[in-house]
């Protein structure tokens, strides 16, 4: 039973705390990594870009917020930062822009999203350059769709979730939208755009295709409970713990990481 | 702690169960398998258990079952059955049931668990048996059937007792017909002077080592409404072997005849053959107790029929498509995953002459149009952009059975030059041209050209050659006069299918140097008025209008008029004999049925109702003989692989010996497909026959299918729903199955990936351009960055922008009820009121998993935390104790 409570809590530290780490580590490398790809001319415009590449830079001054866009929104993709749905088009472009990003757990980039205020103005910086948006206005269910684009209009829509109740902060149910228009001209992209994305990459979907690597993990685990139990009889307490304990936490790390990709991708 | 490793191994041997359950399953193979032991046994006069006379282990094989449309052709096979003696050629027909011994019917009934009284034949004939008070020959030993019930045998002989007795049949709607006469039957079988529905159940042989085949084609209720299977009533096919009666006590039984006598003819046997059969072994006593009881049940299902869409929804408009019959068997499967859904539209595809549609599509008639080859633009014309949808293709089906009771032939070969004189009428055919002196006849005189070429062609030394052991002088009966081997059935309307199949005979040097005017090897030259003839054509142009020879005159008894019915219906011979239809689907039906579409001489029938007039009338040939059937027709290659007709394998390249052969399969029309091109953005892929004409490997019947839409000028919600179309037909339609929505038989999937790729994404260009309506895709194809070009801050503005997925509406639309989805991007949605949130509403988005997940864990772990102690005094308490 101890057990089974040793396991639960160090879940929930890695989704609020380690996860955190994990987020901001992977921020330090996509920022160098799309800092190159700007200088070089090679940041991604277009076409089919592969998942987890950083796209643009996303930059919300009022909330103090600064985050590398990676493309693809499925819950293993977002563990990383916010993520770039791949069936529109990119910031910046001619059409909707949608990037979603997590609300409560692995550093949650977005939990403060929700509070954006009409006027707000965000930045994103591509391949194409910089732009500005302003916010038109935070959407939940029942707020009326924005409106139409007109021809040759851009609009940024960000996608988060939030939560009510005692547990708000650890258990975002609801989605909620912020549309954000650009001011200025908006850049042309190239074609060749997925049309249709897969059922995991939609909003509030969880990966089932992770079952059989976190199967993999979870083996692992058991693998390292069970050769620390059969070494207790050979050593001694303290030198078993320094052995083990490592070996024990990568491995729990390593499934914890992947059970989260079950859970929906905005959590 | 041990309990903790348990736990574990519990959750990692549940995680690749759940990922297992959770890979969306391939379906596979949906056949059917069943093994079962069928007995003849007899009633012990000592008293013991009944005796087993004779016994077979027969396992039965269906290759489909599952999302079955009506016309299918399903193959049943079996091994294991007692070989049938006294074959009959003909199957179908009752006489099969009456004189073959042991052979395995096979019909349709409906219900999953059927009685006798809902299987359907097609006349009554076959479900009547005499009662035959005099025991001639042994017809009525089925009395004698041990395992009637108590009152059953009394009540269906009757009192008095009648002579025969039919096996009623009950209708899906519940009523019961008698079936005791032409007259008492329901009104799809067959009435004495036509056949509503073709013959399906049969008196199957099974051959002396034990195995048998048979192509069954299954009806559902749009082909035959009292049998009434469809999507919601399910059916099934059942399967008797027979293997005669299993006899009550010997007792008081005539010994002339012994109920428990075996089968008179030797195994292998055809008919007929002297003495007969022995009447208790026949397929007549099909319903009988003993042999209903060793029945194999094959449950079936069928697709939801595209009619469905018209009674589930009469309000919503359809959007018709109209076109190539290429698509039909695909649209048929598509259509219920359009009508049935709230973000899609009611799709309905219609076959027109493409020609027709391109025209009523550029005069604004119609919304988009199937076609394959390119309209003829004018140049007031709007913009039209082509989308490809589908890859399918044109085949030569045909149904030949092998002399000699051999079966059916499986494999023909056939060269375009063949083709060529089927079409033309080069073959001598049904009128004897020449005489035994070598010299021209009457009819000779006026066809001269063809006079001394060979009657038909299974007289034709080319064909001869290339398919031994189907004809010659070896094998009598095949040669002469057969009039439905001079030609071949094709269409009569313009259709793209005959364009690629002039093609690809122009295509040939062989056949174009025979239709210019040049012998073939054989000294067979072609028609004089197809002489020059140029290719390729839309239409078949009957052009032999030659009149045969008047024939006797006719004197009509009551009116005492003089007629000639030659004269009087002056129809020319070959129009009578190559007899265009106006459908490829129809030709698909002719050839599965085995009837020629040929028209008989015109002869004189006298009309019963009104004795005054009587007139010549001209009606098709009689229908082929099961065994001696040798019919070809042109047919789409979806129709054919419905019906599970054989089609032809087309010379792809190469003369003579060294000449390839290709039928139509996934390879040789991928490696067709790959050669197709189109001469700018938003044409359609075409293939060229002259270049597949070096390519061994490749199909050559392979045809492309596009949707043709205009650019500008269609309202945006029709727009919408052809783009959605597209997208939808070519990623979700091209899913092979046979599953509402996915793609069937005879079609090559086009793919993102492969060599489909470049038709894939062009239909995607295409469907952006239809959705946007901003006119003519330009000339200029769309240039993809490479990923290390440099790419300026603010790049120059493009000539001829590409359309991305997500162009926007045009900005007339008004704020709050425009077309956008959730998430903001524009959609064709219909603004009808059909959908689930009211328009212009963020819909709740509401996830249980991620208000529950963490909040379950932490109490989780707080159970965990505060049971631990609590569980160990509870354990030390016991142990206390």
């Amino acid at each position: 039973m101890l057990v089974v409570a040793v396991l639960c809590g160090w879940f929930v530290l890695q989704l609020v705390v380690l996860g955190g780490f994990q987020q901001s580590r992977a921020q330090y490398g996509l920022y160098a990594d799309f800092r190159q790809a700007l200088v070089a001319q090679t940041a991604p415009l277009g076409g089919t870009i592969a998942a987890g590449t950083p796209v643009a830079l996303l930059t919300v001054p009022t909330l103090g917020l600064q985050q590398a866009v990676v493309e693809g929104t499925s819950s293993g993709d977002l563990l990383a930062g916010p993520g770039h749905r791949m069936d529109t088009a990119l910031p910046g472009q001619v059409g909707v822009s949608i990037v979603y990003g997590r609300a409560s757990t692995y550093g949650a980039p977005f939990r403060s999203v929700p509070s954006l205020q009409p006027g707000d103005g965000i930045r994103v910086t591509t391949g194409q350059g910089e732009f500005v948006y302003r916010v038109d206005g935070v959407r939940r269910a029942g707020d009326p769709l924005p409106a139409a684009l007109p021809t040759g209009g851009s609009r940024l829509t960000l996608v988060t979730a939030e939560g009510d109740g005692p547990f708000a902060a650890l258990a975002p149910s609801r989605t909620v939208y912020v549309d954000a228009t650009l001011q200025g001209d908006p850049a042309v992209g190239a074609p060749g755009r997925p049309s249709a994305i897969p059922d995991s990459e939609k909003a509030m979907a969880g990966d089932p295709s992770v079952l059989p690597v976190l199967a993999l993990a979870l083996q692992g685990l058991l693998l390292a409970a069970v050769g620390t139990l059969l070494l207790r009889r050979h050593l001694s307490g303290r030198v078993l713990w320094v052995i083990a304990a490592p070996v024990l936490l990568a491995m729990a790390w390593l499934a914890g990481g992947y059970a989260v990709q079950l859970l929906p991708n905005l959590l | 702690m041990w309990l903790a490793v348990v736990a574990l191994t519990a959750v990692i041997v549940g995680a690749p169960a759940l990922a297992g359950a959770a890979v969306a399953a391939d379906g596979g193979e949906p056949a059917f398998t069943a093994t079962k032991t069928v007995v003849r046994d007899h009633v012990d006069p000592a008293g013991g258990d009944p005796v087993v006379q004779d016994s077979s282990t027969v396992t039965v094989t269906v290759d489909q079952t599952q999302g079955l449309q009506g016309m299918q052709g399903v193959r049943v096979s079996w091994s294991g059955a007692r070989p049938t003696a006294n074959i009959t050629g003909n199957i179908t027909e009752a006489n099969a049931f009456q004189v073959q011994e042991y052979p395995v019917v096979i019909l349709q009934c409906r219900g999953t668990e059927p009685t006798p009284t809902t299987c359907w034949t097609t006349i009554y004939n076959k479900r009547q048996l005499t009662t035959d008070p005099n025991d001639y020959e042994g017809v009525g030993l089925w009395k004698y059937d041990r395992h009637w019930q108590d009152g059953e045998l009394a009540a269906l002989i009757g009192t008095p007792p009648a002579d025969q007795v039919y096996l009623p049949f009950v209708d899906a709607a519940g009523k019961t017909w008698s079936m005791d006469g032409l007259e008492h039957q329901p009104p799809e079988a067959t009435n004495g002077y036509d056949q509503p529905v073709p013959d399906q159940e049969a008196a199957a042989p099974t051959s002396p080592d034990g195995k048998g085949t048979y192509l069954f084609s299954v009806r559902s209720s749009a082909q035959n409404a009292s049998l009434g299977c469809s999507d919601t009533v399910a059916c099934s096919l059942v399967v008797i072997p027979i293997m005669g009666t299993s006899c009550a006590s010997e007792g008081a039984l005539p010994k002339r005849y012994p109920c428990t006598a075996e089968g008179k003819q030797e195994p292998g046997s055809t008919y007929p053959q002297a003495g007969g059969p022995n009447a208790t072994v026949t397929g007549m006593s099909w319903w009988t107790p003993s042999n209903w009881g060793n029945r194999v049940v094959v449950p079936l299902t069928f697709s939801p029929s595209a009619s469905l869409c018209n009674v589930l929804d009469t309000a919503q408009e359809p959007v018709p498509f109209y076109g190539s019959e290429l698509v039909g068997q695909a649209t048929l499967q598509w259509a219920p995953a359009y009508c049935r859904r709230a973000d899609r539209f009611k799709f309905r595809g219609n076959t027109m002459a493409e020609t027709v549609a391109f025209r009523n599509l550029v005069a604004g008639e119609i919304p988009a149009a199937l076609l394959t080859y390119p309209g003829a633009a004018h140049s007031d014309d709007p913009p039209v952009g082509y989308a490809p949808v589908a890859v399918s293709g044109f085949a030569v089906a045909f149904v030949w059975d092998r002399p000699g009771s051999r079966g059916q032939e499986m494999h023909l070969r056939l060269t375009p030059r063949l083709i060529a004189k089927l079409l033309t009428g080069s073959y001598s055919a049904a009128t004897a041209r020449v005489d035994d002196a070598g010299g021209l006849t009457e009819s000779g005189k006026i066809w001269p050209d063809v006079a001394h070429n060979p009657a038909s062609l299974n007289d034709d030394p080319e064909f001869i050659a290339l398919n031994p052991g189907l004809s010659g002088p070896e094998y009598p009966g095949t040669t002469g006069l057969q009039s439905a081997l001079t030609s071949m059935i094709s269409v009569s309307v313009p259709s793209d299918v005959m364009r690629a199949l002039t093609s690809y005979l122009a295509a040939d040097p062989e056949a174009a140097a025979f239709l210019a005017g040049e012998p073939d090897p054989w000294k067979m030259t072609v028609n004089s008025t197809y002489k020059g003839i140029a290719l390729p054509l839309d239409a078949w142009p009957l052009q032999d209008v030659r009149q045969e020879p008047p024939g006797p005159d006719y004197t009509d008894p009551n009116s005492g008029i003089v007629h000639n019915c030659t004269r009087e219906v002056p129809i020319p011979f070959y129009n009578r004999v190559l007899a265009p239809v106006s459908s490829l689907a129809a030709i698909a039906d002719a050839v599965l049925a085995a009837a020629p579409t040929s028209l008989d001489r015109p002869a004189f029938v006298q009309a019963t109702v009104d004795g005054g007039t009587s007139l010549c009338v001209t009606k098709r040939i009689p229908k082929q003989i099961y065994g001696s059937r040798k019919l070809l027709g042109l047919v789409t290659l979806a129709d054919a692989r419905r019906f599970g007709l054989p089609t032809a394998s087309l010379r792809s390249s190469g003369t003579g010996e060294s000449a390839t052969f290709v039928d139509a399969d996934q390879t040789s029309m991928a490696a067709a497909v790959v050669t197709a091109k189109r001469t700018e953005v938003g044409e359609p892929y075409l293939i060229d026959a002259a270049a597949l004409h070096g390519v061994p490997a490749a199909y050559p019947g392979t045809m492309t299918v596009s949707v043709a839409a205009p650019l500008t000028g269609l309202p945006p919600e029709t727009a919408g729903h052809v783009a959605q179309f597209v997208r939808v037909a070519t990623t979700e339609g091209q899913v092979p199955g046979p599953g509402v929505g996915q793609l069937p038989n005879g079609y090559l999937p086009i793919t993102a990936a492969g060599p489909t790729a470049p038709l894939y994404k062009a239909a995607q260009e295409v469907a952006a351009s239809i959705e946007a309506q901003s006119g003519a895709m330009g000339s200029v194809s769309p240039t993809t960055p490479p990923p290390s070009a440099p790419a300026p801050a603010a790049p120059p503005p493009v000539t001829s922008p590409p359309a991305p997925p997500t162009a926007p509406v045009p900005a007339t639309v008004p704020s709050a009820a425009g077309p956008v989805t959730v998430d903001g991007l524009p959609a064709p949605k219909p603004t009808s009121a059909a959908a689930a949130t009211a328009p212009g509403k963020t819909p709740q988005q509401q996830s249980t998993v991620a208000a529950a997940a963490v909040p379950a864990v932490l109490a989780a772990g707080v159970v965990g935390l505060v049971g631990a102690p609590l569980v160990r005094s509870f354990s030390t308490r016991r142990r206390g104790a």
